[in-house]
């Protein structure tokens, strides 16, 4: 044997074994891998990581009690039998044996860290009687963690049909569910397995309740829409319900006061309630503000990817806000030095002006503040290409803003660009780190949860070790930190796991291997992943108390978090109220 | 059309589409003021206003121009706004 060869644990175990036989290594059968079944007078054999010359095949692969399931490579996995790993040792491919350990499941380390899993046993709630709405990229109906508990499936993709009045989409229950449940996306099935997935390994929170799915078309209208659709079907079976919304934008005022929030606002109650996702904009600098003194001009800067790079967008629009009793002129200089005219409060119906400059088509929309909801003002910009090119020209762009009021304002901007584009990003003084939460996530009465990090490492299916660069308890720096606009309510509400959370894998996406950890099962990670953690909580105490209101949840949920190293009750716009501690939940 | 009854989006929309304006009508939310009458809720079904109901001021609708021109013109409509595109929100 040569024993330099093998780790602590494993030299541990082949002494045990020699000295004392299956007794001696009874204690570490919790922690590695075990063949359950021994052939009769034969020693056990363990599942092992072995460490080789890359190019050396293993010559004793495959003599008796050795089986190595690799045969070239850095990394390989075998199952050897407890008096041959002696024999294994001796191979000269073989630089290091341990013995595989049994991981505690991602999901299950969220669970167990936030005390969910021993709430659950001590309480013995699972989300029995409730229904949890997923409004998302739809569900792989297929998958065995959902199987038995989806009720209907409304698909607002495809179909003529819709809903009640709704004539988009079609709905879909019983037999026909299997034709309906597909998630190419694979971001729906993840989401619905973390709120309410079964599986002996990567349990999800509420994994006895009934999921009512929206495949949306990710509209804001079609979410409200989806919304709706859930809870009228709720109201219609009787049975208390929670809507989780992993998704989000930043069209809106981010003040509460756009229709999707006001939507959501209009339809939570007694035992109808929606927890909402934060964002993911936490370090990108798409938020740019500034405080303008009368007659003074404020110069934000925001930087396009260029033209030719990956990422480059075919379009730009940036989102101002500033307040209904000011005055403000807007103006674009362009990467190119060309300037569009100032720009102020135009008549509705001839608001919005377009510029064809070198390069570029710049649209500038400037309406009265009376029409929105908040009594703010709204401008729009939107940046095309310009006659010879797809995406938008890069490079360092300015937006001109002048205070013509008599009184000091603040101006905010947030700039979108289309999925998949890099960020349109403020420069310098202009960006601003708060803010970034958008809609849905700023209606007032969801829960909109950020996300924090409860683990950073995880082993894919090929045995390969991968880790992110996310440090375990501290808020993921891609969580969007609030306030809301204009002081609007405290947003976020808390926090919750959001990395690295193994769930249900969609059987019609295709991730990259990397983050699949073993088969039907991936890892992710974003406010995406926090949400519906928290949504299968509120399904857990809506089991108990079927009448919980959206304002009774915050306060029971508030009631057990803490933001770390700040007094309790302390809210901060990264954590909200803080982290989720579920041992003293009701 | 009554354009002090639409979003800034709606309005750069309709007055200069670009580069992601639609040729087949819209996809809008609609905001109502107060608690509909019968007639009311009537008149915005007959639009193509979705779930209208008196106990609600929001909705969504598709609306082609005509129907976007006779939403604006009714005094129980307050703001009709242009849907927009949210996203998954995971990394």
């Amino acid at each position: 044997m040569q024993s330099h060869k093998l780790s602590a644990a494993m030299l541990t175990l082949v002494q045990k074994y020699k000295s004392r036989g299956a007794l001696g290594i009874a204690a570490e059968s919790r922690f590695i891998t075990l063949s359950r079944e021994p052939a009769p007078g034969k020693a056990p054999s363990v599942h092992v990581f072995l460490r080789c010359d890359q190019d050396k095949k293993i010559t004793s692969a495959r003599v008796g009690g050795i089986a190595v399931h690799r045969e070239l490579g850095r990394v390989r996995t075998a199952v050897v039998r407890l008096d041959m790993v002696g024999e294994l040792s001796e191979d000269p491919a073989v630089e290091r044996i341990s013995p595989a350990r049994a991981l505690r499941p991602l999901l299950d380390v969220a669970s167990a860290k936030t005390h969910v899993t021993a709430f659950k046993a001590n309480k013995d709630r699972h989300g029995a009687g409730v229904i949890v709405g997923i409004v998302d990229s739809g569900i792989d109906a297929s998958h065995p963690a959902f199987q038995g508990r989806i009720l209907s499936i409304w698909d607002q993709t495809n179909g003529t049909t819709g809903w009640g009045t709704t004539n988009y989409g079609q709905v879909f229950n019983g037999a026909a569910l299997a034709q309906a449940g597909t998630d190419e996306n694979g971001h729906g099935t993840h989401v619905a397995g973390i709120a309410a997935g079964a599986d002996a390994t990567y349990q999800g929170i509420a994994d006895q309740a009934d999921l009512i799915v929206v495949k949306t078309n990710f509209q804001n209208t079609g979410i409200a829409d989806g919304v709706r659709y859930v809870f009228s079907e709720a109201q219609r079976l009787n049975r208390p319900c929670v809507v989780n919304l992993s998704l989000g934008g930043h069209w809106d005022a981010h003040d509460g006061s756009d229709d999707l929030a006001a939507a959501i606002d209009q339809e939570t109650g007694q035992g109808r309630l929606v927890v909402a996702a934060a964002g993911n904009e936490g370090e990108d600098a798409i938020h740019g503000a500034a405080n303008i003194a009368p007659g003074a001009t404020a110069e934000l800067a925001f930087q396009i990817t260029p033209s030719t790079a990956n990422g480059a967008a075919p379009w730009v629009v940036l989102n101002g806000w500033y307040p209904g009793s000011a005055q403000c002129e807007v103006s674009v200089r362009a990467s190119t030095g060309v300037v569009t005219p100032p720009q102020g409060e135009l008549p509705a119906d001839t608001a919005a002006k377009v510029y064809n400059v070198t390069g570029a088509r710049i649209q500038v929309t400037t309406p009265p503040a009376a029409v929105n909801p908040n009594g703010d003002h709204q401008f729009l910009v939107e940046i095309g290409p310009g006659p010879f090119s797809n995406t938008v020209q890069g490079g360092a762009w300015t937006l001109v803003v002048k205070n013509t009021g008599s009184a000091p304002c603040r101006v905010d901007v947030w700039s979108i660009v289309p999925e998949g584009a890099l960020p349109a990003a403020f420069q310098g003084a202009a960006a601003e780190n708060t803010m970034k939460i958008g809609s849905p996530g700023t209606a007032s009465s969801a829960i909109t949860v950020a996300a924090y990090t409860t683990r950073n490492k995880w082993t894919d299916s090929t045995g390969a070790e991968n880790t992110v660069g996310l440090a375990p308890d501290t808020i993921c720096g891609f969580s969007s930190p609030g306030p809301l606009r204009r002081g609007a309510a405290k947003k976020p509400d808390l926090t919750a796991p959001g990395a690295m959370l193994v769930s249900a894998l969609s059987a019609q996406s295709s991730p990259n291997p990397r983050y699949i950890v073993v088969p039907g099962w991936r890892v992710d990670a974003g406010t995406s992943m926090a949400s519906p953690f928290v949504a299968g909580i509120v399904a857990l105490l809506l089991e108990a108390q079927q009448q919980l209101t959206p304002a009774n949840a915050k306060s029971v949920l508030q009631g057990v978090c803490a933001v770390p190293g700040q007094p309790a009750g302390s809210w901060d716009s990264d954590w909200g109220y803080g982290y989720i501690d579920a041992t003293n939940l009701p | 059309m009554d354009y002090t009854k639409i979003d800034a989006a709606l309005a750069a929309a309709l007055q200069a589409p670009g580069p992601r304006a639609s040729d087949s009508g819209w996809d809008v939310s609609v905001r109502v003021n107060g608690t509909l009458d019968a007639d009311q809720q009537l008149r915005l079904a007959q639009l193509g206003v979705r779930g209208v109901r008196p106990d609600r001021t929001v909705f969504s609708a598709r609306a082609s121009h005509d129907n976007l021109q006779s939403l604006t013109d009714l005094p129980c409509v307050r703001l009709v706004s242009l849907a927009q595109s949210l996203r998954p929100l995971s990394r």
